[in-house]
């Protein structure tokens, strides 16, 4: 059974995890990860023509965080619709209901789980 | 009070003495004088007596002179002195003898008279001879001795007379000698007593003096300690009249809100903070009954400093109760440092977290990919290091996750996103989690569903498989099992065969950071027990654990199955209003967790379908209830439409709205949200006991729904009554739940309350006691129907109250 290839938008200012998380979604085939270092990276990326089919951001980067990066996107036809799921290392349920407020699909905490997270990232694309 | 008449009393008493011990002075000094007088008169007289017998006699003496010189001479010139004599001797005689005289004196008196009468005649004859010129014949007259022997018995008599006086005279002045110095002893006793009486008077004024400048001086220091303590406590205190206005600040407020004391004297305290919004007396506002405050903490005020700054502040009410008036004792607790502190320890707790978290997401996220092969195969020694450093980095993520809990826990920010879980599922993951081949699963065959938090549900038995994994002996196996409970609820446990858990142990098990001695050097933090049981009690559920048969322990979740356990019949049913899914779930949680059943409607409309349809033991009502509004569908209630008599607990979405209206339709509790768990399970615990006491029903059919509010408040909290207008809605409630007793008023509207009567019968088909309280008459094969007949009529409430206690009575028999 073929599965329709996705392509996901993840943005995050730490090199490492970039990494994990290129190597992680690199487990399924079908996924086609894209990554930025930040909001500007990622909206000269869509700017340049990439029509995600999900957004990940990671929320505390400097200069634009991952709602400013959201906020910015969301002016871009190409990431206008597309649904979003932010990455935390904070804890607190107060920004979990924040972020699912401004209309995350999902709230991925850090540490995850590298094994699961291809699958749990594919689900949140309808 | 008491010490002030009881003095006032002795002082009256004092007096009362003095004013009869000189009365009785008085009288004696008077009887004394009247004494005195009488014993003056007595001498006088006797004196007078004494010189009116010398006198008499020397009268006599004269007139006898006069005779003899005249009866000598014949010298009428000797007569001279005669004549008044005589009369003046008559004169004397002629003064009528004391009335006190004694029979001798009278006697002596009259033989004076007479012998004084025979001398004057014997003086005369004699003078009468000597006048007719016959001297001789007048000598011999004298010479017969008659006159002078008149004479010596003259003088004999008066002699005893005068001697009689001067002894009585005598015996008179000694009286009088004896009463001056009975008087004289009478003075000086008197002058005594009153002296001591001034002495006694001057020492208790000394004293009473003495005792009010003590009492002064006790209350100068009292009130230097009072001030110093209102002054030196770091609260700021404001004392505030009934009406509401300031009338005293302490430094501390002073210096806290930026005012002087003078600026706030006589001002409304609503100047300063909103305590008691609404209308009518500030006492009614601030909820002030007898005294006693229905709310008196306050958390999180904010309250208006000078600089129009609102400063947040704890707030706690206390009632000084004096002549004037109930005031009200405000301390206001500074809580601007306390809530900076919590800033800031969130902000750490935040930061850390996030410092942690992002070097750990890069450890396990490669690790995770090494030893799945993600960068190629390993050699067999390196990929047992990589499993002990993966397990290890896993370990400090729970560690880390453990402590955010704890700290969510306190501050009650863990909040749970509830939905329905099969709890086999739950055991799965957590099984799959420990990848240990000692867990063996124990499931039930079917689904075991309950409300709850799925990630949480798996941490609570991830915390037992782990800490069972631990402690267990060699290969024992750990048994993870997930069943349903003899009492509907749904059960996980874990039972490993461990050491046990030491006796020492046992109280502090599910405390924070506890560990059993001998385990301080294994792993764990010791908040894994307390985090899950925190968990289970937030799913409305409970966490335990019981020593195994053949050693070892079993911990068990319990939890209310979803829409499971309080289906049964006699479980007692709570209504939910609640428009918010989550919320209603939470409170359908916790309302399991009472043992209760219930159900939820999420508007009015559902919520009179469901109370036609089911005897209620409690109702929670959310004031954002759609349609009606929560407060208008619960005034509606209780005001019959439909009838609800049990109890109510309000969840209200801000504080200050409405509360003042809690009494009007008797809630147990109005609980502000975000709904605080142990508050609300307290508020349903108090009304699920009270729907379930022993408070008999009473269903009120009448038109008159002012004369249905007047029983109900002359009647309640005796008992519950229901007030109905009609008789559809008295045959609804009698179908849902039959009262103990009924009152019918026989003429309504549009129908006759007579027509119920075949309807008053309870579940076992008894007829329903009975009570007509009519304005008019019934005929006698009605009253027979029925066991009591009661006219409407000024003052019969009583009666109407004495005969539902005797039906109540009876019916308890």
């Amino acid at each position: 059974m073929s599965v329709r290839p996705i392509t996901i938008l993840y943005v995050d200012d730490d090199a490492d995890i970039r990494t994990i998380v290129t190597m992680a979604l690199g487990l399924d085939p079908s996924i086609r990860i894209v990554v930025a270092d930040g909001g500007a990276a990622a909206v000269a990326r869509v700017s340049a023509g990439l029509t995600p089919d999900l957004i990940v951001l990671d929320v505390m980067m400097p200069e634009m965080d991952g709602i400013a990066t959201l906020a910015a996107l969301r002016t871009l036809p190409q990431a206008a619709a597309a649904p979003v799921a932010f990455m935390t290392a904070r804890g607190r349920e107060a920004d979990v209901e924040r972020y699912v407020a401004l209309g995350a699909v999902a709230v991925i905490r850090k540490p995850f789980d590298p094994l699961t997270l291809a699958p749990r990232l594919r689900a949140l694309v309808p | 009070m008491g010490l002030r008449s009881r003095g006032a009393w002795r002082w009256l008493s004092v007096a009362l003495l003095v004013v009869v011990g000189l009365s009785l002075v008085v009288v004696w000094l008077e009887a004394e004088h009247r004494h005195s007088e009488r014993l003056r008169r007595d001498l006088i007289g006797s004196w007078e007596r004494r010189v009116a017998a010398i006198e008499l006699l020397s009268t006599l003496k004269d007139a006898e002179t006069a005779q003899r010189g005249y009866l000598l001479t014949g010298d009428p010139a000797f007569l001279a002195p005669y004549a008044p004599a005589r009369s003046a001797a008559e004169r004397m005689l002629a003064v009528p003898e004391d009335v006190r005289a004694s029979p001798a004196q009278r006697a002596r008196h009259a033989a004076i008279i007479e012998l004084a009468g025979m001398k004057f005649a014997e003086m005369e004859r004699t003078i009468d001879e000597r006048r007719r010129g016959d001297p001789a014949r007048s000598l011999a007259l004298v010479a017969t001795g008659r006159g002078k022997a008149l004479m010596d018995r003259l003088r004999v008599l008066v002699g005893a007379a005068v001697a009689e006086e001067t002894i009585a005279t005598e015996r008179r002045r000694e009286e009088a000698e004896a009463q001056r110095r009975r008087l004289n002893a009478l003075v000086l006793a008197v002058l005594c007593v009153l002296g001591a009486a001034i002495v006694a008077a001057a020492w208790l004024l000394w004293r009473s003096a003495a005792a009010r400048s003590a009492a002064l001086a006790q209350a100068r220091e009292a009130n230097a300690r009072n001030l110093a303590i209102l002054d030196g406590t770091a609260d700021a205190i404001l004392i505030l009249n009934p009406s509401g206005t300031i009338e005293t600040i302490n430094a501390a407020a002073e210096r806290l809100l930026g005012y002087r004391s003078a600026e706030l004297e006589r001002r409304d305290i609503a100047a300063l903070v909103d305590l008691a919004p609404g209308e009518g007396s500030f006492h009614r506002r601030i909820g002030l009954v007898e005294g006693r405050l229905e709310r008196p903490y306050r958390t999180d005020c904010e309250v208006r400093a000078k600089s129009g700054e609102m400063l947040p502040f704890d707030i706690a009410m206390g009632v000084m109760r004096v002549p004037s008036g109930d005031h009200i004792v405000l301390s206001l607790r500074d809580i601007a440092e306390r809530k900076r502190v919590e800033r800031v320890k969130d902000e750490l707790i935040s930061t850390v977290s996030h410092e942690l978290r992002t070097p750990l997401t890069s450890v396990v996220g490669a690790l995770g990919l090494i030893g799945a092969g993600a960068a190629g195969a390993l050699p067999e020694a390196a990929e047992r290091l990589i499993a002990i450093a993966d397990g290890n980095a896993r370990r400090l993520i729970r560690v880390i996750n453990d402590m955010l809990d704890i700290d969510r826990i306190e501050a009650g920010r863990l909040r749970l996103n509830r939905e329905p879980v099969d709890l086999r599922q739950a055991a799965r993951t957590a099984a799959a989690a420990a990848g240990d081949a000692r867990v063996q699963l124990d499931l039930a065959e079917a689904p075991v569903l309950v409300e709850g938090d799925v990630e949480r549900l798996v941490q609570i038995a991830t915390n037992l498989l782990s800490n069972a994994l631990r402690v267990s002996l060699d290969d024992a196996p750990v048994i993870l099992a997930v069943s349903t409970g003899p009492d509907g609820s749904a059960m996980l446990s874990v039972a490993d065969r461990g050491p046990g858990i030491p006796a020492s142990f046992r109280t502090r098990i599910f405390g924070r950071f506890e560990r059993a001695e001998g385990q301080e050097a294994t792993t764990g933090t010791g908040l894994g027990l307390a985090i899950s049981r925190e968990i289970a009690v937030l799913h409305g559920g409970a966490l335990d654990y019981v020593d195994r048969t053949g050693g070892g322990t079993r911990f068990t979740l319990t939890m209310p199955l979803l829409g499971g356990t309080g289906r049964s019949e006699d479980a007692a049913r709570v209504l939910i209003c609640e428009p918010d899914p989550v919320l209603a779930a939470r409170l359908a949680g916790l309302v399991a967790g009472e043992g209760c059943a219930s159900d939820i409607v999420a508007d009015s409309a559902a919520a009179r379908t469901a109370l036609a349809a089911h005897a209620y033991a409690a109702l929670l009502i959310d004031l954002s209830l759609p349609q009606e509004g929560g407060l208008a569908f619960a005034h509606a209630l209780r005001d019959g439409e439909p009838p609800f008599a049990g109890p109510m607990i309000v969840v209200a979405g801000a504080a200050g709205h409405g509360e003042a209206g809690m009494a009007a339709i008797d809630v147990v509790d109005w609980i502000v949200k975000p709904v605080d768990g142990d508050r609300l399970a307290t508020a349903l615990r108090t009304a699920i006991a009270r729907g379930n006491a022993d408070h008999p029903t009473v269903l009120h059919l009448d038109d008159d729904p002012d004369l249905l509010d007047i029983v109900a408040l002359s009647l309640q909290p005796e008992v519950r009554i229901v007030k109905v207008r009609d008789l559809a809605s008295a045959r609804a409630l009698i179908a849902v739940s039959p009262p103990d007793v009924a009152i019918v008023d026989v003429q309504l509207a549009d129908e006759s309350g007579l027509s119920l009567l075949p309807d008053l019968i309870d579940r076992d088909g008894r007829p329903i006691p009975t009570v007509l309280y009519t304005a008019q008459d019934v005929p006698a094969e009605v009253a027979r129907r029925v066991d009591a007949v009661l006219v409407k009529a000024r003052g019969s409430l009583p009666d109407l109250k004495a005969t539902l206690r005797r039906i109540l009575r009876e019916t308890a028999r």
